[in-house]
């Protein structure tokens, strides 16, 4: 949560011993176990994203350096390899752990990147209404006709794109539209309030309302949707990767080690299983981590 | 009511031409599909002018466009390299689809549901707790894991169904897929179901229910359940698109020959033309889908109708 709403939001407090909606939603969080299991989980994936090296050897995932050797190929979990070895007889803990970087930075990027774009185009249709409004809410009810997934397939498909870009900018371009519907309903609702009027009143012009009054307040349900989008997205580079459209070899992700892991499968599930445990335990964290602070922004579900 | 869905048709004709407006924006204005071909392919003028000629691509952008809706209009979808009509490959597809695609729906919607129910009635005991866990997994696990999962399961390690194709016909060979598909949904159906019914149980009209002595099973079913599924419905309009992903993904899996499939074995192959006549169908199918939902929506609840 920016500063800038628990600054206006303290301001709209009235007396000393109100607490505001962000004060009244940290104070639920903290009780909520699911909350602490969320936080700990992002806190380790951050962790082996920002620090591979703590968590594994660079030298195991490549034969380059003597790390992957074909005599090695998919051996079973146990002393050797802790969680088996790929059919390139590469360590295939080692592996997900460097693969970390690349699914989460694609499911982080585009988070950000549709919740930027959408929320400003929302923002600036809510506040001006009008002509402007009517054309962005037609295009978006027509990115929102077009499952993005599919969408995604079709351009990565025809366009050449550079891969872990091309992702981003397929995934960006086809899931802004839903920041842009919850911004521009906020925005809308803010327009009408006291402290809009107040601040025009007082002789604040428009881009000041804009982004000083009215954002703060209409930002809120879009960063909580951007962060379980981004366990979405990274779900999504899986399945793109998966079919073949992703992130390309040599650069890997669990999506890639997933795809390149289905042959093997029946005769040793470990390929498999362990780039996937990774990938869903991800993006089961960054959904706890939005329902939860989703609910506790929601005064109808306080208890 | 009538009004309603007159209402509603015109407005997917500005939606159906932006989407496929999208769909051919995607495809050749931000590059060319000649880009993406293989080295095999970039050398062979046969192909090169087939692309050429199936995406138009000597015309500018915008009649490009237009041709392509035109062909959409009367059906044609495009041909494949091998001669053959995309058209007649998804028309001889579509019913396995379909049965897929059903038996999919009928799982999401009866255990979602039933599970959402019980979740509610037992909130906060072991059942409850148990199946949102359960509900979390589902949508965090993506469905081509969990299919790989499930197959191997159930297709050698019980040996309880072939693991793939569908040979063995309605329900043995679909049940495995048709689960994969819903798993996802499944999960939303039945968080969806438990909360919208938590919220209808805590309303006045319920209370008076209760105060006037009605058995608790005739409340649940006549006033909270009718008030409770209308999320649900609104959910399954919204889901339809991750549906048909998944489809392509478990169709892929399971070797199940639908369209789906067709889809997946296009991308591997890097058809670009029939990727494009079979994600149009889909976009066609989805808005149509969709209007559906709303007109079921707004049968039952008439505040949709008048908004």
């Amino acid at each position: 949560m920016s500063d800038l709403q628990v600054e206006a939001q303290s301001a709209q407090a009235a007396g000393p011993e109100s607490r505001t909606v962000a004060a009244d939603a940290w104070y639920q969080l903290r009780r909520n176990w699911v909350f602490w299991v969320s936080v700990v989980l992002i806190v380790g994936i951050s962790a082996i994203v920002l620090f591979p090296g703590l968590f594994a050897s660079e030298e195991a995932t490549t034969s380059l350096t003597g790390g992957c050797q074909l005599e090695d190929s998919l051996e079973a979990p146990g002393d050797k390899f802790l969680l088996g070895a790929d059919q390139q007889g590469c360590d295939v803990y080692s592996l997900s752990i460097y693969s970390a970087r690349t699914s989460v930075s694609v499911g982080l990027l585009t988070a950000i990147g549709t919740t930027l774009i959408g929320s400003l185009l929302g923002l600036l249709a809510g506040f001006y209404g009008g002509k402007s409004d009517s054309v962005l809410s037609g295009v978006t009810s027509i990115f929102l006709g077009l499952p993005f997934v599919l969408g995604a397939v079709v351009l990565l498909s025809s366009v050449d794109l550079p891969d872990i870009w091309g992702v981003v900018f397929a995934l960006t371009l086809l899931s802004w539209a839903t920041a842009f519907r919850l911004v521009r309903a906020k925005t809308i609702e803010a327009k009408g309030q006291d402290y809009t009027l107040a601040a025009r009143a007082l002789g604040a012009k428009d881009l000041r309302i804009m982004f000083r009054h009215i954002l703060p307040n209409a930002i809120g349900p879009s960063i909580v949707v951007a962060v379980i989008s981004l366990g979405i997205f990274i779900g999504a580079e899986a399945t793109l990767s998966y079919l073949g459209l992703g992130i390309q070899p040599p650069n890997t992700s669990w999506g890639v080690m997933i795809s390149e892991a289905q042959n093997a499968f029946f005769t040793a599930p470990w390929v498999l299983m362990v780039p996937a445990g990774f990938l869903t335990v991800t993006v089961l964290a960054f959904i706890l981590l939005g329902e939860t602070v989703s609910d506790a922004l929601d005064p109808k579900l306080r208890k | 009511m009538g009004r309603f869905v007159v209402r509603r048709l015109l407005q997917i004709i500005p939606i159906f031409f932006g989407v496929t407006f999208l769909v051919y924006f995607l495809v050749s204005a931000l590059g060319s599909p000649l880009d993406t071909l293989s080295p095999q392919q970039k050398r062979n003028p046969a192909y090169l002018e087939y692309l050429t000629e199936q995406f138009n691509l000597n015309d500018p952008f915008i009649v490009q466009y237009f041709k392509y809706i035109g062909n959409v209009f009367t059906g044609d979808l495009g041909t494949t390299f091998a001669g053959e009509s995309v058209t007649e490959i998804v028309i001889t597809r579509m019913p396995v689809t379909a049965t897929l695609a059903g038996t999919a729906l009928v799982i999401e919607l009866v255990l979602g549901i039933v599970i959402g129910v019980v979740a509610a009635r037992r909130r906060g005991k072991l059942f409850d707790n148990a199946s949102l866990v359960i509900a979390l997994i589902f949508i965090a696990i993506p469905v081509f894991v969990l299919a790989f999962v499930l197959q191997w399961l159930f297709g050698i390690k019980l040996g309880w169904v072939v693991p793939t194709g569908i040979s063995e016909g309605w329900p043995l060979s679909y049940i495995v897929p048709a689960f994969v598909l819903a798993a996802g949904s499944l999960a939303y159906v039945i968080r969806i179901t438990r909360q919208s019914l938590l919220e209808t149980l805590n309303t006045d009209f319920i209370r008076t229910a209760r105060a006037k002595g009605l058995p608790a099973g005739t409340i649940l079913r006549r006033y909270g359940l009718r008030n409770s599924l209308i999320p649900v419905v609104v959910f399954l309009g919204l889901d339809i698109g991750a549906l048909m992903t998944g489809a392509v993904v478990t169709e892929g899996i399971f070797n199940v020959p639908g369209i789906g499939q067709q889809l997946f074995t296009s991308i591997k192959q890097q058809e670009a033309v029939v990727i494009v006549g079979i994600v149009t169908l889909f976009v066609i199918i989805f808005q149509l889908l969709n209007l559906l939902v709303d007109v079921i929506s707004a049968a039952l609840d008439p505040r949709i109708r008048y908004e």
